[in-house]
């Protein structure tokens, strides 16, 4: 069989150099990374020493002063891919210059090798609205065109805290198990539990108590850990966290289901909250780089987080009120309780096996749409709460 | 609660949650339908690539020697020169391209004026990127007394708009394959339709159109199973999805073994996916069988990844030697694949040399991409924003596009369009920056 545009067989480029750069107040932190393979390819070396990779790197003001550049460590890291030199420099401009305007010298590999292209990103500048985990591109170097101008134009820390307002609100709604954990919370609010069994309606100043509480614990829960996380160091792999947030779920989901914790709802949001503090520390970890910029990021995040809860649970909230007082809850109950039940399975099988499946990806595209029928129910509820308020107001009028 | 009523409910919960998950499944589902190899046609067909390219070589062999016998039977020869043909695409062989050649010459050599086998001419032409040639190979056709059957006019315009595609005029190629479907829908004009859906950025339309191609085949065989998972495999591959790659590329070497770049490219992934040692064994095991250059480069690439600089340098070698002859039998057909080993392990001249060649040659979306990367290795990003431009206008969509236009505007200043670029890269193809994809040496 012939299928002439198929035949066509292209190669991918070799692998290039990148440096990222998180601006602080003061100094910049450059983070560069370097195929070994291509540094092996041009040196017959494996490996460089700082004092010689020193002597590629330099920055300057733009009327030529130079800055001071520290080697700060300088490491071989192979994950999954070719081992990569991976080096921490520290540029501190001259007195009296600021760290926005300069020029970065670099020469390392594409002295030599043509091809070979050197990436600049910054990767955070809290003054100017960039923070970790959006990279932005800034500059290329090779052969021939060693020297970057910077310009990062004026900063300002409010700038960054509405950025990191953004970042959390993104995070967390993109988030969906950290959504769908604390909607399985929310599940069994409008109802009583009795003999370990779910009963009727529970009335709206329990509901509101214990929506208020579960809220309020899984915020500091998760503001525990991430202020640990940013200030102090804490850490957990990546993985047992997000296996820890799938169990959390799960667990959530059996109680929406069959109350296994009634009354200690509160508890168990902020004990769990720690958990996925840690997911969220992960994001913010180097935020910036100096401890003023850092709490003002961490507070923007944390606020950012609790926008989105904030309007999930004023989302919910007419629907807990109204769909609660009717027979048909339980099964709306279950329902949410099985489908999280069945989110959390897949997501924690992937977690665990490091593999996906299809089930997960077709709950993550599903919740993507979420949005939309979570909309519709809350504007419904909304005017059956509103008709039958006014319905009441109509009838206590006509009766005086 | 009642038991009763409890279980009741609890029953109604599940049903409403499956029913969501599926909902949900469908939803995810949509843009890649799930692989059908159903039933596989054995009986009378090659098992293997080994025995699918004996097969071949006899054939073009016996038919050779008939037309030699006949003296003045050109079809004998024409048959040789399909079967040459059919063997250069799976052994990768230009010497077999030169059988065909040869068998072709013969053939006209017999032939009134006028007649001969010009379609296979044309196909032939077509392989080895002689674009100008198959064009006028398709011309004589139209000049036929006689029309030919439904099925083999839809192949001259399948052909027609292959090569319209090649001169970057893509809408009319899509014309083209349209009008061949209408007139025969047969599994290779719906094979092209899926190949110019995927490289124009619809893998969605392009994965059902293989579903397609594959179901309008009722005899399948094992040869065009493999060759529907490799298409699929290479589809996953440029979208990030290395493990469903993987699963393709294995089915493909399970259905139809011994394909040897089916198998350069699953230890190009097993490389990619964590272990080069096994990649390492398995590439030498393909290099020790044939002296194939894509295998030495590919070799060369992981030899030099893994910080083997010297044994690097030797498979390149190897490989620039091969590459120079090739060039030299088949300039269009080689130019490409010369122009990847000069920007990767020789002189950016060299590559500029072949990579003009096969643009002026080819202006699509893939040479025009090679030369606009071959600009940035002479220092000319800004002609390689140009060249990127005018892959753009022939609607070639590929993270690769994306990911040189990013090198090319942060070279020249262009910070926020760059950035602009780096996400569109990213968006198509998840690793496209992942250092484990340098271990992918072909990966279109």
């Amino acid at each position: 069989m012939a299928c002439m545009i198929a035949s066509s067989v292209g190669a991918h480029s070799t692998p290039n150099s990148s440096i990222e750069l998180d601006f602080g107040q003061t100094q910049v932190k450059a983070h560069i990374t370097v195929p070994v393979s291509e540094f092996s390819y041009v040196t017959g070396r494996k490996s460089l020493s700082m004092e010689e990779l020193l002597t590629h790197v330099g920055a300057s003001t733009a009327e030529g002063a130079a800055w001071t550049v520290k080697g700060e460590s300088l490491r071989i890291l192979a994950t999954q891919g070719p081992p990569e030199l991976i080096a921490d420099l520290i540029l501190a401009p001259p007195p009296g210059h600021d760290v926005r305007h300069w020029t970065l010298r670099y020469d390392l590999l594409i002295d030599r090798l043509p091809n070979h292209i050197v990436l600049a990103f910054v990767r955070s500048d809290f003054a100017g609205g960039v923070l970790q985990g959006q990279p932005q591109m800034i500059g290329a170097l090779r052969q021939g065109q060693t020297m970057l101008d910077i310009d990062r134009g004026p900063g300002s820390g409010w700038r960054g805290f509405v950025s990191a307002v953004w970042l959390g609100m993104h995070h967390i709604a993109d988030g969906h198990d950290h959504l769908l954990f604390l909607m399985a919370l929310l599940l069994p609010a409008p109802v009583l539990a009795a003999e370990r069994c779910w009963n009727g309606y529970g009335g709206l100043r329990p509901m509101l108590r214990k929506l208020v509480g579960v809220v309020t614990a899984f915020t500091i829960g998760h503001s525990i850990t991430l202020i640990g996380g940013a200030f102090f160091g804490w850490r957990l792999a990546a993985q047992p966290v997000e296996i820890g947030i799938a169990v959390s779920i799960l667990v959530s989901a059996i109680h929406a289901w069959q109350p296994i914790f009634p009354g200690r709802e509160a508890l168990i949001a902020g004990g769990f909250g720690l958990v996925h503090g840690l997911a969220f520390a992960t994001i913010i970890g180097n935020f910036a780089i100096e401890p003023v910029y850092k709490a003002q990021a961490i507070l923007g995040f944390n606020l950012g987080i609790e926008l989105v809860q904030l309007a999930v649970v004023t989302a919910v909230l007419p629907a807990l009120i109204v769909l609660g007082q009717t027979t048909t809850y339980p099964v709306i109950r279950i329902s949410g309780a099985a489908f999280a039940g069945v989110a959390a399975t897949a997501w924690g099988f992937e977690r665990v096996t490091g593999t996906n499946n299809p089930v997960a990806r077709a709950i993550d595209t599903g919740l993507n749409y979420a949005i939309w029928p979570l909309a519709v129910l809350a504007v419904v509820c909304l005017l059956v709460l509103l008709g039958g308020q006014s319905r009441r107001a109509g009838r206590y009028s006509s009766s005086i | 609660m009642a038991a009763g009523r409890t279980y009741e409910l609890s029953i109604a919960g599940l049903l409403i949650a499956a029913l969501a998950v599926f909902a949900m499944y469908r939803l995810a589902g949509t843009s890649h339908p799930p692989s059908r190899p159903g039933l596989i046609w054995r009986t009378g067909y090659p098992q293997s690539a080994d025995e699918a390219i004996e097969r071949l070589r006899k054939q073009a062999e016996s038919n050779d020697k008939i037309g030699a016998d006949r003296g003045n039977d050109w079809l004998a020869y024409q048959d040789a020169a399909t079967g040459w043909t059919s063997l250069a695409r799976l052994t990768g062989d230009p010497d077999d391209y030169s059988r065909a050649e040869a068998s072709l010459a013969r053939a006209f050599g017999i032939a009134a004026s006028g007649a001969g086998p010009h379609q296979t001419l044309a196909t032939f032409e077509l392989d080895v990127h002689r674009i100008d040639r198959a064009l006028a190979a398709l011309d004589v056709i139209d000049h036929y007394p006689v029309p030919d059957a439904p099925p083999i006019q839809a192949e001259h315009l399948a052909i027609r708009g292959d090569i319209t595609f090649f001169r970057g005029q893509t809408e009319e190629a899509r014309r083209l394959h349209a009008q061949a479907l209408a007139l025969s829908a047969g599994p290779e004009t719906l094979c092209r339709i899926a190949q110019l859906q995927w490289r124009t950025g619809s893998p969605g339309d392009a994965n059902a159109s293989l579903a397609s191609c594959e179901a309008s085949v009722r005899m399948r065989t094992p040869q065009f199973v493999a060759y529907i998972a490799v298409q699929r495999a290479l589809m996953a591959l440029n979208q990030g999805n290395w493990q469903e790659a993987m699963a393709r590329f294995t089915e493909a070497e399970r259905i139809f073994p011994g394909d040897w770049k089916t198998e350069l490219r699953i230890a190009m992934m097993q490389a990619a996916m964590g272990d080069p040692a096994a990649a390492t064994k398995a590439m030498e095991k393909l290099a020790s069988k044939d002296s194939r250059p894509e295998v030495a480069d590919s070799l060369a690439n992981l030899y030099r990844l893994t910080g083997d600089g010297m044994r690097s340098r030797e498979w390149a070698a190897h490989a620039a030697a091969t590459w120079k002859r090739r060039v030299v039998q088949f300039p269009q057909a080689y130019w490409g694949h010369a122009r990847d080993h000069e920007l990767a392990f020789g002189d950016p001249k060299a590559a500029l040399r072949y990579a003009i060649s096969d643009a002026r040659n080819r202006p699509y979306g893939e040479p025009l991409v090679g030369l606009a990367r071959t600009w940035i290795a002479n220092s000319r990003a800004d002609l390689a924003l140009v060249l990127l431009a005018k892959a753009d206008r022939t609607g070639w969509k590929s993270a690769e596009v994306e990911r040189v236009r990013a090198e090319a505007l942060a070279l020249t200043g262009k910070a926020d369009a760059a950035q602009a670029a780096h996400a569109a890269a990213l968006a198509m193809d998840p690793r496209t920056y992942d250092p484990a994809r340098a271990y992918i040496w072909l990966d279109h």
